[in-house]
């Protein structure tokens, strides 16, 4: 059976940006296998209150896992402490940027449809040479930034994209 | 164990990675314009921009392979930095709720369930993880044995497939 459906929209919408200043970004480098030592150690970060704004990983070439959390500082530097209770040495697989910008956002069927990546890549314009990362997940879409540069990423993306009301 | 309302497991995907070694270039840009001008979707995407260059992990619908092989094929600037793994999806957790936690726990039951784990991302709501597609199931019981899931819900495998097409609203403006 075939349904087809129909959604009309003259200019993409979104529900509104939201940016976060002020953030940490830790990357560690882990063993694809997850070795007993990595896996108390992602044990100790399940502990306590720890909250994230964002987190994601790739598997990479050399068969590591680069795990990226961006989280508020004190809290990242509580875990890797916490981590390197079980690791010594996972210091030498950690790198931190502070301080890093997030500008967040989300739109009807973004996961579903095609062109928001490209749109969202035409809004920022020579703008997107300042990425850190963006990651495009189910209707989500957030881009991190070095200091001070998601405001006028924020104007460039709502000119773009409309904002209902 | 934390609590979580629901599971999703896509239909197969086909995941892509395209590599620049300058963090300046115009890779993402012309890759996604690509894809939007062939109107292939993108359910899944992570690009990260690192002084060495950037890293990229995307997935678009299995069927769309032979499609991208021929867009890329015909872009000399992508060709060469693209590579391609067939038989992956998304097992989607939500809501994260943004907890470590749900985070941690779900990670360590993916490797101890000795699953491959490509990428993971987390949304709005949502965390994401790309997966071996033939193992959507196995890795969906292993979340099941770490969190608690809502009664009365059951992991949602994806039952029907989008085709996606453009066509101008009659008497519209758009």
């Amino acid at each position: 059976m075939e349904t087809i459906v129909m959604y009309w929209e003259p200019q993409i919408k979104t529900y509104g940006f939201q940016v976060v200043k002020n953030l940490a970004l830790y990357q560690y480098r882990m063993p694809a296998d997850l070795p007993a030592e990595w896996m108390r150690a992602i044990q100790q970060i399940e502990d306590g209150p720890n909250r994230f704004h964002l987190v994601y990983t790739q598997l990479s070439e050399s068969f590591e896992i680069n795990l990226r959390l961006i989280c508020e500082p004190e809290q990242g530097a509580c875990l890797t402490r916490r981590i390197a209770t079980e690791i010594p040495a996972a210091g030498d697989r950690l790198q931190v940027t502070v301080p890093v910008e997030l500008i967040f956002f989300q739109g009807p069927h973004f996961g579903d449809r095609f062109g928001i990546a490209d749109f969202t890549y035409k809004a920022l314009k020579e703008k997107a040479d300042l990425l850190l990362a963006a990651v495009f997940a189910c209707h989500s879409i957030y881009l991190m930034l070095p200091e001070g540069a998601a405001d006028e990423t924020r104007t460039r993306l709502a000119a773009a994209f409309r904002i209902p009301g | 164990m934390v609590s979580i309302n629901g599971l999703k497991m896509s239909e197969e995907l086909c995941l892509v990675r395209l590599r620049a070694a300058s963090r300046g270039s115009s890779l993402m840009p012309a890759f996604c314009n690509l894809l939007a001008g062939s109107q292939v979707n993108i359910p899944f995407l992570s690009a990260e921009y690192q002084a060495g260059g950037i890293q990229t992990i995307c997935c678009v619908d299995a069927a769309h392979q032979p499609l991208l092989e021929k867009l890329l094929n015909a872009a000399p600037m992508l060709q060469e930095r693209v590579e391609y793994t067939a038989g992956v999806g998304l097992l989607t957790l939500f809501p994260h709720q943004s907890r470590l936690k749900l985070f941690g726990l779900s990670l360590r039951a993916l490797a101890q369930a000795d699953l491959r784990i490509f990428a993971t991302a987390s949304s709005v709501g949502a965390l994401t993880y790309v997966l071996d597609y033939a193992r959507l199931d196995q890795a969906a019981a292993a979340i099941k044995a770490c969190c608690k899931l809502s009664r009365n819900h059951a992991p949602i495998s994806a039952e029907f497939a989008i085709a996606q097409g453009t066509r101008r609203r009659p008497g519209g403006k758009g």
